[in-house]
């Protein structure tokens, strides 16, 4: 579940029982930090200037909830028969509503 | 009845958009017509294969449009007075279409 109200903020993932991704079957535990939130956006007619160069009737500017700073981690798993793994993963440790990724989608 | 505060408005809604409607040779029109607004549910999150960060990311466009001709005064002879914008019908989170959209971020 997302926090209420507009913002992107830091939000620590995978605590205990919680996997951070599936497809570890069995492995729990581990815990880094996410960005997530709402942030700003809007689509309207297209301004002159862009009229001018690409001919879209319509423009979107939007910006998307993004890691601005974040270290790589080593996080460790309890897995099945008390095996302890690690995994290297990214912690955010602040969050910004910036650049949308938009080729990632 | 209760007005939505915008400071606290989450989600993607037509709202009311007001333009100056130019093109060259042609007066201006001040047009006033539904366009999109939000804030859309987005994330990234830490993931433990490679590129380790997994982005969702979705922005407040236009899901369904019609469109509007109006015509500009007093064009010079030659000129096409025929200006054509997008009205919004409904409003989405979803990914910008490069297809029909001029996307832009940040």
């Amino acid at each position: 579940a997302l926090p209420e109200g507009p913002g992107c903020r830091l939000r620590c993932v995978g605590p205990a029982g919680v996997p951070l991704v599936p497809g570890v079957p069995g492995c729990r535990g581990g815990a880094a930090g996410a960005c997530v939130g709402h942030c700003e956006s809007s689509a309207a007619p297209s301004p002159r200037a862009v009229l001018a160069a690409s001919r879209h009737l319509q423009t979107s500017r939007g910006r998307c909830c993004t890691m601005a700073q974040a270290s790589k981690v080593l996080v460790t798993l309890r897995c099945p028969g008390r095996a302890r793994r690690r995994f290297r993963t990214v912690s955010a440790r602040s969050c910004r509503c910036d650049l949308c990724r938009l080729g990632r989608y | 009845t209760s007005a939505i505060d915008l400071r606290t408005f989450i989600g993607c809604a037509v709202r009311e958009f007001t333009f100056l409607a130019k093109k060259p040779g042609c007066r201006g029109l001040r047009v006033t017509t539904d366009a999109c607004w939000g804030r859309c549910e987005t994330w990234e999150k830490p993931v433990l294969e490679p590129p380790y960060i997994e982005s969702y990311h979705r922005v407040c466009t236009y899901n369904e449009t019609k469109m509007m001709t109006l015509k500009l005064p007093k064009c010079a002879p030659g000129v096409d007075p025929f200006y054509t914008y997008p009205v919004a019908i409904r409003c989405d989170c979803d990914i910008c279409s490069t297809a029909t959209t001029e996307c832009e971020t940040a």
